[in-house]
């Protein structure tokens, strides 16, 4: 049986306490952040995390590791990761250099013997290479494990992942099935670049992270900016508002705001007027085009 | 409870959200570790464990709404000033909708939901056990409101604190904003009415949720169109990406000796790690001909969506636009900072139309073909998007044969039903001989389906 460290952990006996945890580690939380990851915890269930980029997706499990003191495991994925780098290996320079020690010094024993004997040896834990994902299985502590950007995987490489979140284990032909002793919080995170599989999908809680309301995301500049006065704050949150409302190619997120915000502190600006606005925008705004439309739009400064 | 949550699960399958047997187990078991009486905690653990997409959360919400407003019963009081108040208390609707400003302003959930309630029970004149869907009532109710007044209201009151030009520019988005979260209010206060009076299997029913890829393109509202285009956005990427996809996996790469050499070094010599180059990145070069006249008018809006959201993520896109003279529009949608402007200058730049304004297939595929068969190679893909509604023109399909032969892919997305095809003036069938395929695309969820099997 698979210890759940998780669901008696102190810090996972309710949503409140769950929100309390992230924020003490810098985290504030929505609602349904807090919600979500509790029931991960509880019913020991990996979370797919979704929304746009600079969100607070990745943070989100650093956070958690973070408050609940447990390692953090990271998988980042990308095209073209196979087993052999997100599970395990064997070490076959490792294995070689065993064959070739065992033969200089055992020549007169019989070959058959011998082979039988090597062929036991070799394939053991001592020439197990641990990646990401049997690292977290086989860690005796509870761990977090982060695998980052699941939809820069190709589809085929997905059903690897399918083994270790419903059931927590891994098949290594050589060695057996190796089970989890304690439940590892899983979260994948996606940019939504395409549709993951529905067997995926259904061996998780789904969370999406979307750009946060107003309100929350002035608790975020304040609390992460030090030395924000309210009234510029609220300017800044009002004025990204509105900037998310209009059609842009790539709308600002909380990082980028988080960055605006520290310019215009060190620029010295204390309220945002139509002058000082076009100079920094391309700070919040990453194209030509959207910097533009902004200015056009939330500001009275253009020439017409 | 448990019986409701079955209940909400195929409410939720009806509206197409796949909400699947173990989904609805984790559902139950959540139960068990919330406090379920908390409405929004129990939003929100429910969302996690029975939506998938991030498209779907509206339509969850709304038939969230529907099968678990944990209403109290005690609106008695409301009930005495249904009628009667409506011409002898006008100087009571003023006051309803200051009101209102004020629970706006504050922010304060409570006030706002009782006055949004005392609105509702006074102007959204509901009759008990008619099978609507409410939206009307959410209407009549807004509209006595008054919303641009409160509009005002609003912004008069947000200046007060400071009156930069700057910060009343913003202050026009807050009150918007809080407009919005009103109206959503008061849609939410009538369906609980609905649902007190109804039940909520029915109420769902009436309902209707579309989610928005199953909204049809040809009678979608403007509004509608607006909201789909943010799922076209990932679509467009996806359709780019899969025309790049299969040729990579035809094609593993060529090997390369320079690494495979290095890689043997550590293996005595022995070359065990094969390595090959990486893959070139593909480049799909899409040809993309819409039809823009007024036949399929809200379809090539959507066309259009589609070719915009397509050009800002790919360089090599090309786009045509045709009525009875076909034209490049790529550069304006290159050029235009939204979709609205790029149709712009495609109704009023490009030239489509060369006698009468009638679609002509047959002239539009000539002219492309010869004006620009000398760009089509064997990596492009020619998507022809139109109803194929000729009005009698010749067809000159043997046009097509030509375009096939040069490209490699040429498809076809018919707006209409498949029933339609062929009937009147369409021509669908004498092109589709030439197509690699012709596809029914009434709907966001048919475009995704053509991205899937054909590609």
């Amino acid at each position: 049986m698979i210890r759940n460290d998780w669901r008696d952990h102190e810090k996972f006996q309710g949503i409140e306490v769950v929100a309390d945890s992230l924020r003490t580690v810098g985290y504030l939380p929505s609602r349904q952040i807090a919600t979500t990851v509790y029931l991960a915890a509880r019913l020991a269930k990996p979370i797919l995390v979704e929304g746009p980029a600079g969100t607070g997706k990745t943070e989100l499990a650093k956070a958690v590791a973070g408050f609940a003191q447990a390692e953090l495991i990271r998988l980042q994925c990308y095209e073209g990761l196979d087993e052999s780098k997100a599970l395990y290996e064997w070490n076959y320079r490792k294995q070689l250099l065993r064959i070739q020690a065992d033969r200089a010094g055992v020549e007169e024993v019989e070959q058959k013997e011998g082979w039988s004997k090597v062929g036991q040896d070799i394939f053991n834990e001592e020439f197990l290479l641990e990646r990401p994902l049997l690292h977290a299985i086989r860690s005796q502590e509870a761990s977090v494990l982060l695998v980052d950007e699941v939809d820069r995987m190709e589809v085929e490489t997905e059903a690897l992942l399918l083994e270790i979140l419903s059931d927590f284990q891994v098949s290594v032909p050589e060695l057996g099935t190796i089970v989890a002793e304690s439940l590892p919080l899983v979260f994948l995170t996606s940019n939504g670049t395409r549709d993951l599989s529905e067997a995926l999908k259904r061996r998780c809680l789904f969370l999406y992270i979307d750009y946060p309301m107003p309100e929350r995301e002035l608790e975020i500049l304040v609390a992460k900016v030090p030395g924000l006065n309210s009234q510029l704050a609220k300017q800044i949150v009002g004025f990204i508002a509105g900037l998310r409302s209009l059609d842009l190619k790539k709308s600002p997120s909380i990082s980028e705001s988080l960055d605006w915000t520290r310019a215009l502190l060190e620029m010295g600006i204390v309220t945002l007027e139509d002058s000082s606005v076009p100079d920094t925008l391309h700070l919040l705004l990453k194209y030509r085009s959207d910097v533009e439309a902004g200015i056009k739009e939330l500001t009275s400064s253009d020439r017409s | 409870m448990l019986e409701l949550l079955v209940g909400f699960a195929t409410a939720l399958r009806a509206s197409g959200i796949s909400c699947s047997q173990s989904e609805l187990i984790d559902a139950s078991q959540i139960l068990g570790e919330i406090d379920f009486l908390d409405r929004d905690e129990l939003r929100d653990s429910l969302r996690s464990a029975m939506v998938k997409d991030p498209l779907h959360i509206e339509a969850f919400d709304r038939l969230f709404d529907v099968f678990f407003s944990l209403r109290s019963f005690d609106s008695a009081g409301s009930d005495d000033d249904t009628e009667g108040g409506k011409e002898g208390d006008y100087q009571n609707d003023v006051d309803l909708t200051d009101l209102l400003a004020k629970a706006l302003l504050q922010n304060d959930r409570e006030k706002l939901s009782r006055y949004v309630r005392q609105a509702v029970s006074r102007f959204g004149g509901i009759e008990k056990g008619r099978a609507v869907s409410g939206l009307y009532y959410a209407y009549r109710t807004l509209r006595q409101i008054d919303l641009d007044r409160l509009l005002l209201l609003l912004e008069a009151d947000l200046d007060l604190e400071s009156g930069s030009d700057f910060d009343r520019k913003l202050h026009k988005l807050d009150a918007k904003r809080l407009i919005d979260s009103l109206k959503a209010q008061v849609t939410k206060e009538v369906t609980e009415l609905l649902v007190e009076d109804r039940g909520p299997v029915a109420v769902a029913k009436t309902l209707a949720v579309t989610l928005p890829e199953d909204i049809e393109i040809v009678r979608a509202s403007r509004e509608e169109l607006a909201r789909m285009q943010r799922t076209v956005e990932p679509l467009a990427r996806k359709l780019a990406a899969r025309l790049a996809q299969k040729h990579r996996s035809q094609n593993r790469g060529q090997v390369d000796m320079r690494k495979t050499m290095r890689a043997s070094l550590s293996y005595g010599g022995t070359p065990v790690e094969l390595v090959t180059k990486p893959p070139r990145p593909h480049k799909p070069e899409i040809f993309l001909i819409a039809d823009v006249s007024g036949s399929v008018a809200s379809f090539s809006r959507f066309t259009m969506q589609l070719v915009f959201a397509m050009s800002s993520q790919f360089s090599k896109v090309r786009s045509f636009a045709f009525i009875d003279e076909v034209d490049e529009v790529t550069s304006y949608f290159n050029s235009a900072k939204d979709i609205n402007e790029a149709m712009r200058l495609v109704n009023t730049k490009a030239k489509v139309v060369w006698l009468d304004g009638h679609s002509d297939y047959g002239r539009c595929l000539e002219s492309f073909w010869e004006r620009y068969h000398s760009d089509l190679t064997r990596r492009s893909s020619v998507i022809i998007c139109g109803d194929a509604r000729n009005n009698y023109h010749s067809a000159k399909a043997e046009v097509l044969k030509l375009v096939k032969g040069a490209s490699k892919h040429l498809f076809w997305l018919n707006p209409e039903p498949h029933a339609y095809w062929n009937s009147g003036d369409s021509v669908i069938s004498s092109y589709a001989e030439y197509c690699d395929g012709v596809y029914e695309v009434r709907s966001l969820r048919h475009l995704e389906r053509f991205i899937t099997e054909a590609i």
